[in-house]
């Protein structure tokens, strides 16, 4: 094949490529779509969720994200793409918090208005930490993560069965400002 | 013009390679106008394509991504589909597999990758995992797939990771094609009981019981169990056509397997125990057996347990601790066709103990490494030929050594759209031999539904104690100095994702491998002798379709082409089929049924004999009944699965081994299997 020829084909390849698509869930085996709509299901199963919302009236969510970790701005995107779509019907606000090197979440100007704190998938993030923030700060916390659940984050999901699972450390929740129904408590695997 | 499948190519490489970027280039440009709103969770469901890109798996780097991160070209086979298609062991799944194909002589299964699959090499090209434990055997390198495998419940299967290419830069010997990676269920991903009775030609009963359950406490348990037999068919062989057995060997190619599995995980802990035997009667007259007699027999059995530790040790740092201890035993009886009859056994002992230590560690957000080392004793590799009769041990050979290794490997993504993966490992082996490899990784995300990756790898396979050591003064002499057999490996991988519901995968790779070891006749003193003979490679490429749709539809079609040469004559490699095509279906049906056709068509093989076997198509059918009534009735924890492979009846064969006299050997006709499995709780 000429070597022009073979180059056309690699271009068109990777512009073809390079057009536009749908945020495609990463790191994670529960699509986001489904999450966020678990997610806002959740809420309604807590009886504290009116003392979680602002004086708007919303529910503000801020969804942690590293700008530089292609998996948690992929995560990020997503979430608030879907969370945008919910706005009105499920009364939410969505807010991007950029954690990295040198950006401390206890002092990011949108935390005082956050109700919700959604915890992408991130490297070399103390989970211990963030936990202690939304613990004082009484920010119901969620993740993508599966194994963070364990650590103490408040809510993920996960596939059990091929379906999507509610997981909830319960004492976090509590300390979170929560107080999530039975009926929740008895579709999740509680922590 | 036609295209046929013969020994020359009906389609240039080069015309290929235009077709498939043209092809390429018209999916990719068209596929947002494909895409479908996405499915909510009120309409009732959601992606299983999304499902399945997201799976975590951490064969490929050792620590979890999904297979777009991943610096590999990667397949992903789960549990639905296992059970859609009624695979019955990791055989006939890997048939089903872009690349892959098999090869069955009646008694072992071997693997070929990428038109490269040499006759009877037991497998030791491939490394075999159950959940990251290598199975592949200490004397030969012998991974299992086949009945020596059958003791592995695959209903307890949640995925089968294929990995294509070279991965000796984290595994060390052995995967010089493909590693492949077993998962089975765990208490948390399959909870209940499952029992399945089983029933097919040729006189097979196979029963199964499948367990697993997650505590109040938090400990995880699964524990699986398979057992089985076959009678056997009346099989005809005209080579052995004569006037005492006309060829016949009737029920010959019988077969009992059993096996279990069973894995604890608590907090921090994982342990894990399998085993997996078989014997099965060889009905081929191999290795200069007596045809007919029912004496042929040949048996296996592959056991391990491993314990593992994985520790977070703060936010950026991981460690993990692995210490495994395996056993091997093969038995082999021939009853020998000779002037003075005879008949002959053979076996191996294996014992092996080995440990690993890992790290973890994310330099920043955009730099992992992972670094560990492992180490391994072999205190038997054992291998001997006696004979019953004369109550005389003819070669009785000892071997024990230790391997050491080391491996780094450094993720860095310099900018969101690239991912750069570099890795090393030096090895010292059986024979002292040292081998250091290197793996290099580009992923390039054009965006988020594109992935291109550009992948160099190299990869070895020490020689065996078998070959080092094999010993027999009438026909064949050890070589202590034989070295290890190399692969080089460029591969171009494209993922585009169409829709919500379709991915299109497409590469291109040339690999090279040199001081192939294989058997030669010495003209000095007429002994055979393994030695560094052989310098092989060639080029290919594949692409593959899969569609996951809502309500259960799930397809995949795939067209793979290899060119493997010998480097010194310019051969057409034996058991080399040129071209593939594989395409399957699950059609739901009236929500109770699923209805999966399958297709698999190959071309023309080269045997060892230097003829060819012809190419095939081959059909299979599953009917999936799994009713699903609105009342809780017992009937909804019922399924069953009748199955029809080689619907046609076609004849077809694969390439034997110079251990037959037989060029080829015929594959089974049509036969059935029908399956009913129970979900108690």
């Amino acid at each position: 094949m000429p070597l022009k020829a073979r180059y056309r084909y690699m271009m068109l390849l990777l512009l073809a490529g390079l057009v536009a698509g749908r945020c495609v869930a990463q790191g994670t085996v529960v699509p986001l779509d489904v999450q966020v709509a678990l997610l806002i299901k959740a809420t309604s199963y807590d009886r504290n969720i009116d003392k979680k919302r602002q004086p708007d009236g919303y529910l503000h969510i801020g969804v942690c994200y590293q700008e530089k970790l292609r998996a948690s701005t992929l995560e990020m995107e997503g979430i608030v793409a879907e969370l945008k779509k919910q706005e009105s019907a499920a009364k939410v606000k969505v807010h991007r918090i950029l954690l990295g090197e040198g950006q401390s979440l206890a002092s990011h100007p949108d935390l005082p208005s956050l109700s919700v704190l959604w915890l992408t998938n991130m490297r070399g993030l103390d989970v211990a930490e963030i936990i202690d923030l939304t613990r004082k700060k009484r920010l119901l916390s969620v993740t993508t993560l599966p194994a963070w659940v364990q650590k103490g984050v408040s809510m993920g999901f996960d596939l059990q069965g091929g379906r999507p699972h509610f997981l909830i450390h319960r004492s976090a929740s509590v300390e979170e400002g929560c107080d999530f129904s039975s009926q929740l408590l008895k579709l999740a695997t509680v922590y | 013009m036609t295209p046929t499948f013969g020994t020359s190519s009906w389609l240039s490489f080069r015309g290929f390679c235009k077709v498939a970027f043209s092809f390429l280039c018209a999916f990719a440009l068209i596929g947002n106008s494909l895409y479908a709103q996405p499915d909510s969770l009120a309409e009732g469901g959601f992606g299983d394509l999304d499902s399945l890109l997201n799976l975590q798996i951490s064969s490929v780097a050792k620590y979890d991504q999904t297979t777009q991160e991943a610096p590999a070209s990667v397949t992903l086979l789960t549990d639905e589909d296992i059970r859609n298609y009624g695979y019955n062991d990791i055989g006939e799944l890997l048939n089903a597999v872009r690349d892959f194909y098999t090869t069955w002589d009646r008694n072992y299964t071997y693997i070929g990758a990428r038109g490269y699959g040499r006759p009877t090499d037991y497998n030791n090209r491939v490394a075999v995992m159950i959940n990251g434990v290598v199975l592949n055997e200490n004397l030969w390198g012998a991974a299992p797939i086949g009945t020596e495998l059958y003791g592995l419940d695959i209903d307890a299967v949640e995925r089968v990771e294929i990995v294509r290419g070279p991965a000796s830069a984290l595994y060390g010997n052995y995967p010089m094609l493909a590693m492949i990676n077993i998962v089975t269920h765990t208490g948390k991903s399959h909870d209940g009981l499952d029992l399945s009775a089983e029933q097919g030609s040729y006189g097979k009963w196979q029963g199964s019981a499948d367990i697993a359950h997650v505590t109040k406490g938090g400990l995880d348990i699964a524990v699986s169990a398979r057992a089985g037999k076959l009678k056997g068919q009346q099989l005809y062989y005209e080579d052995y056509d004569d006037s005492l057995t006309h060829g016949i060997a009737d029920k010959l190619d019988w077969s009992n397997w059993w096996g279990m599995n069973a894995r604890l995980s608590y907090k921090n802990w994982i342990l894990q125990g399998f085993t997996s035997g078989r014997e099965v009667g060889v009905p081929t007259g191999a290795y200069g057996s007596i045809f007919g007699d029912p004496r042929f027999v040949v048996s296996d059995r592959y056991s391990f347990l491993m314990a593992e530790w994985n520790r977070e040790l703060d936010a950026k740092t991981a460690v993990m601790g692995k210490a495994w201890g395996y056993n091997y035993r093969d038995r082999g009886a021939y009853p020998l066709d000779s002037a003075d009859g005879g008949y002959q056994t053979d076996g191996v002992n294996g014992l092996w103990a080995g440990g690993e230590i890992r790290l973890r560690h994310d330099l920043s957000t955009r730099n992992r490494i992972v670094a560990g080392i492992d180490g391994q004793r072999v205190f038997m590799a054992d291998y001997f030929i006696y004979y019953p009769e004369t109550d005389s041990m003819w070669y009785d050979k000892h071997v024990s050594y230790s391997t050491y290794a080391a491996f780094l490997q450094d993720e860095w993504q310099p900018i969101k759209k690239l991912s750069i993966t570099a890795g090393l490992r030096l090895d010292k082996l059986y024979l002292d031999i040292l081998a250091l490899t290197p793996r290099l990784a580009v992923n390039f995300f054009a965006s988020d539904r594109t992935t291109l990756k550009l992948l160099y790898g190299r990869a070895f396979r020490a020689p065996n104690a078998y070959e080092a050591n094999i010993e027999d003064p009438t026909y064949i002499k050890g070589n202590p100095d034989l070295m290890a057999e190399h692969i080089r490996c460029f591969e171009l991988v494209y993922d585009q994702r169409i829709g919500k519901n379709q991915l299109l995968s497409a590469s291109v790779f040339q690999q090279s491998i040199r001081n192939v070891i294989d058997q030669v006749l010495d003209p000095q003193d007429s002994l055979l002798q393994y030695q560094n003979i052989d310098n092989s490679g060639g080029y290919g490429a594949s692409a593959e379709w899969n569609g996951r749709f809502r309500g259960g539809l799930n397809g995949y079609a795939s067209y793979s082409f290899a060119d493997m040469r010998n480097r010194v004559s310019d051969d057409w490699l034996t058991n080399s089929p040129r071209h593939m095509l594989k395409a399957g279906v699950t059609i739901p049906i009236a929500t109770h049924f699923r209805l999966s056709p399958e297709m698999i068509a190959q071309s023309s093989r080269r045997t060892v004999y230097d003829t060819e076997t012809s190419p095939f198509a081959y059909f299979s059918c599953q009917v999936l009944f799994a009713p699903k009534l609105k009342s809780a009735s017992f009937l909804n924890r019922l399924q069953l699965a009748v199955k029809v492979r080689n619907i046609l009846n076609t004849d077809y064969r694969y390439p034997g081994g110079f251990e037959h006299v037989q060029p080829s050997i015929r594959q089974n006709g049509r036969n059935y299997n029908l399956k009913l499995t129970v979900h108690l709780f």
